[in-house]
């Protein structure tokens, strides 16, 4: 695969469910070996990017392209590399685990069924009964190990842990790392609980108004959103003008505030400018993504 | 030794809600360990993917605390065996990168003493007391 070449794609992608925009003109580009979690409020359109994505839906306008292939047009080749999650697996339910395993590695030649197995009993999936009898959290179990069977470049999941328990989650996130880590895939996945992501995804993209408000790494995220305390010994009128921000009323001699963009240069500005203290506050992902979603 | 157990011994430990990024937790961490010489001149630091494994972390933030410790000098790259720790370590790190390490932990404490309306005098005045003359 060629290394600088994005896996995931999106130019200026818009759609609308009748006259409802969803997506406003989004881009996206995902290198290869990333593990990325895509954040974003209820209904802000990560299930749509991903229908978008894997051509199940035709944007109004834009255009996205995964593997390299045009998401409306995805080779045989791109099918066999990739995998998809939906946030509510549809299986057959009439089968058993080991029916429907039976089934799926039949359509791929490169079939682990050393790794299915181990999954299949490290993550605990019943193999007794049929589909139709497992609780949901045992449902999604199956078919992540499903969509890991065949070792895929690029692996796509909507909402992969939203009804997993704790430990079967933090085994799943042992396994996308580890993955990750031998053959170097590609991982998108929708969240939005945020301490799944900080472990195995160094990046994410955060979908706001149908379109991405932030991608790049988490850490680099951590560092310039931080919370400021000011106190100062001049009034603090005029802070907002220095922060740029013109809807930022502050009087008085102290205030807290939430900067996303925020670099030691600007810290010694406000410490000049009004004789003030500094204090800048480390906020968690959680934090963040409450103050950036709104 | 088995590298798998190598992290744990090290006692390296992160925690991802934290505000800290978790390259620059495990830095620190790694510094400090250089510093009490647990990590002597010339040992070996876990790989990139054992420690991704056994930390469950994604390998591209341990590549980053890696290469950041080089840049800084802290660690060299070995063909074959990886990252081990420099030679001349300490003189490598000035002052100011000495207390950089201290920043996330001088921040909190003048978080905290502001909450509990203890005064900048008050709180210098008890940490000349904390601290041994030389």
């Amino acid at each position: 695969m060629n290394e600088h070449r994005a896996v995931i794609e999106t130019k200026d992608l818009h759609f609308s469910y009748q006259s409802e925009p969803v997506l406003r003109g989004l881009n996206l580009s995902i290198k290869p070996g990333t593990i990325i979690g895509l954040l974003g409020k209820n209904g802000s359109g990560k299930t749509t990017l991903f229908n978008c994505l894997l051509g199940f839906l035709a944007p109004q306008d834009g255009h996205s392209s995964i593997l390299g292939d045009n998401s409306l047009a995805l080779s045989a080749n791109v099918r066999q590399r990739l995998a998809f999650v939906p946030q509510t697996p549809d299986l057959f339910d009439w089968m058993t685990t080991s029916q429907i395993i039976a089934f799926v590695s039949k359509f791929y030649s490169n079939w682990n069924h050393e790794l299915v197995e181990t999954l299949l009993s490290e993550w605990e999936v019943p193999r007794k009964g049929i589909i139709r009898g497992f609780s949901v959290g045992e449902t999604q179990k199956l078919a992540i190990v499903m969509a890991m069977g065949h070792q895929p470049d690029l692996l796509l999941m909507d909402e992969p842990v939203a009804s997993l328990d704790p430990s079967a989650k933090r085994k799943f996130i042992r396994q996308l790392v580890e993955l990750n880590s031998e053959s170097g895939n590609t991982v998108l996945f929708s969240t939005h609980i945020t301490a799944d992501i900080e472990r195995a995804a160094a990046d994410v993209a955060i979908i706001k108004s149908g379109r991405t408000y932030f991608q790049g790494a988490i850490d680099d995220l951590k560092e310039h959103v931080v919370k400021l305390h000011i106190k100062s010994r001049k009034e603090l009128d005029g802070l907002g003008e220095l922060l740029q921000q013109p809807g930022l009323i502050a009087c008085g001699n102290e205030t807290v505030l939430t900067l996303e963009n925020f670099t030691q240069e600007l810290k010694s500005q406000i410490e000049t400018t009004f004789d003030a203290d500094v204090e800048p506050q480390t906020m968690g992902l959680e934090d963040i993504f409450v103050e950036l979603a709104d | 030794m088995p590298e798998r157990s190598q992290a744990s011994l090290l006692g390296l430990h992160i925690s991802p809600s934290s505000g800290i990024p978790i390259y620059r937790q495990l830095m620190d961490q790694i510094i400090r360990l250089v510093a009490s010489e647990i990590l002597p001149v010339g040992s070996e630091l876990p790989s990139v993917r054992n420690l991704a494994k056994q930390l469950t972390v994604n390998p591209m933030t341990i590549s980053k605390a890696y290469s950041a410790l080089e840049m800084q000098g802290v660690l060299t790259r070995v063909r074959g065996k990886g990252m081990i720790i420099s030679e001349n370590t300490s003189p490598q790190l000035d002052l100011t990168q000495r207390v950089e390490q201290l920043d996330n932990t001088i921040a909190k404490l003048a978080l905290e003493a502001r909450q509990l309306n203890v005064s900048k005098a008050q709180l210098l005045e008890y940490l000349d007391k904390k601290i041994p003359k030389n």
